[in-house]
């Protein structure tokens, strides 16, 4: 019923998709870390 | 000048003439429709990550999550942030957006779904662009009434703003906008950053921000009893808003050619995934603005004042006058590619449809540049309606989620057909409208209960309805899963791409 049109991801999706993921973790680590400078 | 010192007057003329020169410059390039409205797919990374960075990020952002923070604390972040979460996604979508060889988002309705589906998307695409256009110039031209000390009223702001994009974006298209949106790109970042310095000093640094401002505003996770007009934003509503954020940005008419303007598909997934982030960095900025503001202005009655009013008080000559370039960029660099998308939809998916099917490339450039005019109109329209930045944001949030759904539907489900699109979309539709109207629903409650009704109606409603004729549904999957350098593949196969 549910013949979904979804293919395996390559190398460059899959090593992309890990350091877009990073990037976001740094970003939040950053703003909780300036928003605690000087407390 | 207009309530300016004559070096920042100096700085901000310096700057429009130079933003239009090279609108111009790019403007020569521009020969066919592919190239107006497309860019002729020729544009590499760097040039990708500033279109889609530029065209993502206006100042009614900042002066919109600056306001949020002034009131809700460092957790009015979210009111931009509600799509980090979903940004890593583009890398996997971006992709889809180059390989379906479209000019417009209404072409795949079309294609996938039929012209009845193309209708109604073009029509409120076009709507789309309006709202968003409206929106950012009621934005800025409040902040820039509010740095100049009211001497430039909104609506004169937002008439020289117009008068300054139409003047490059009319003749260059696409080409034009992302060759000006790379300076303008860079003078975003430079708004986004520039304040903070001055706002941090003049609260005596880090530990004068924390003792002035209570510590619970420093939390990520806001209030959970918020001001009347913000959302009480909890892991919840951001799970939600992220959930939202991934079935809606695919309807957003302006990503096709964002994911679709780069020479192949990595360049449509570098601009997109990495010209976000550099805008969520430029988030943190904002809030801290906003946030620092609570300590230097109290007792504000417009908390989307608090922006503009920090850059008139607190930055030296002449930087004011960059602070204002950066935001007149940030405004074009978004009406502009919008301003030209919107004309690509009417002129494609309509006149080209129902009205004049062959003609000269020049005429359809030609007339994509007088609709461009009226969808700017149309924005002007709406900024005179809408009185407030957040309610227009969040309304548009709802919207194009709608077509979100039937949008994933058509990717990654061949059984889905025209129908079941439809149905996804009005039952989306109508229960947002109970939930938010009538039950007078929370904001993640709304999502939760119309994106799950609408793809239960679109799955239900296919599986009940006969599917769709095979050969369209082959050419259809069959340019979806050839990529970029292929189109060979397609030539053998019999299709035809408008633009590869």
């Amino acid at each position: 019923m549910f013949d979904l049109e979804i293919r395996k991801p390559n190398k460059e999706t899959v090593v992309g998709f890990i350091v877009a993921w990073i990037c976001v973790i740094l970003v939040m680590l950053l703003t909780m870390f300036i928003a605690q400078i000087g407390a | 000048m207009f309530g300016l010192h004559i070096w920042d007057f100096a700085t901000l003329a310096l700057y429009l003439i130079g933003i239009i020169f090279a609108g111009l410059w790019a403007a020569r390039k521009v020969k066919t429709v592919g190239d107006y409205f497309m860019g002729g797919r020729s544009f590499g990374k760097a040039f990708m990550i500033m279109h889609a960075f530029g065209t993502g990020t206006h100042t009614d952002q900042a002066v919109t999550v600056a306001g949020a923070s002034y009131k809700l604390g460092l957790g009015g972040i979210w009111y931009q942030w509600l799509y980090l979460f979903a940004t890593p996604f583009y890398w996997v979508i971006a992709p889809i957006f180059r390989r379906l060889r479209y000019i417009t988002t209404a072409d795949y309705f079309e294609e996938r779904f039929g012209r009845s589906l193309e209708f109604t998307y073009t029509l409120w695409g076009l709507l789309y662009f309006s709202l968003q256009i409206g929106t950012m110039l009621l934005g800025t031209g409040k902040t820039a009434s509010a740095i100049t000390g009211g001497a430039v009223s909104e609506w004169t702001a937002i008439w020289i703003m117009t008068v300054l994009f139409l003047s490059y974006g009319l003749m260059g298209g696409l080409p034009a906008a992302i060759v000006t949106d790379f300076i303008q790109g860079i003078f975003i970042i430079v708004l986004s950053f520039l304040l903070v310095p001055f706002v941090l000093n003049a609260v005596g640094g880090f530990a004068g921000l924390h003792a002035k401002v209570p510590a619970e505003m420093f939390s990520l996770i806001a209030p959970a009893d918020p001001p009347p007009g913000y959302d009480r934003i909890t892991e919840y509503f951001i799970l939600m808003v992220v959930i939202n954020a991934l079935v809606g940005i695919v309807a957003q008419p302006h990503h096709m050619e964002v994911g679709g303007a780069g020479k192949t598909e990595l360049e449509g997934r570098v601009g997109w995934t990495f010209g976000n982030m550099i805008k969520r960095l430029c988030t943190v900025a904002w809030a801290l603005t906003g946030v620092a503001c609570i300590a230097l202005y109290p007792d504000l009655d417009d908390p989307e004042h608090a922006f503009g009013m920090a850059s008139r008080d607190l930055l030296p000559i002449g930087l004011l006058g960059i602070m204002l370039a950066s935001m007149i960029a940030a405004v074009m660099s978004t009406c502009d590619s919008f301003m030209v998308d919107g004309a690509a939809l009417f002129v494609g998916n309509f006149y080209k449809r129902y009205f004049k099917p062959e003609a000269s490339d020049t005429h359809y450039v030609n007339v994509g540049r007088i609709v461009a005019l009226f969808v700017v109109a149309g924005g002007l329209l709406v900024a005179d309606q809408f009185k407030s930045v957040v309610q227009i944001v969040r309304f548009s949030w709802s919207f194009v989620a709608f077509f979100g759904i039937a949008f994933w539907g058509g990717i990654v489900w061949r059984r889905c057909n025209s129908a079941g699109a439809w149905a996804g979309i009005l039952v989306s539709g109508i229960l947002w409208y109970l939930s938010s109207s009538v039950w007078g629903w929370e904001l993640p409650d709304q999502y939760l209960l119309y994106i799950i009704g609408g793809f239960a109606a679109m799955i239900v409603v296919s599986l009940l309805t006969p599917e769709m004729d095979t050969d369209r549904l082959d050419r259809f999957y069959t340019i979806l899963h050839t990529p970029v350098g292929q189109e060979h593949k397609l030539r053998e196969a019999g299709i035809k791409v408008v633009l590869e």
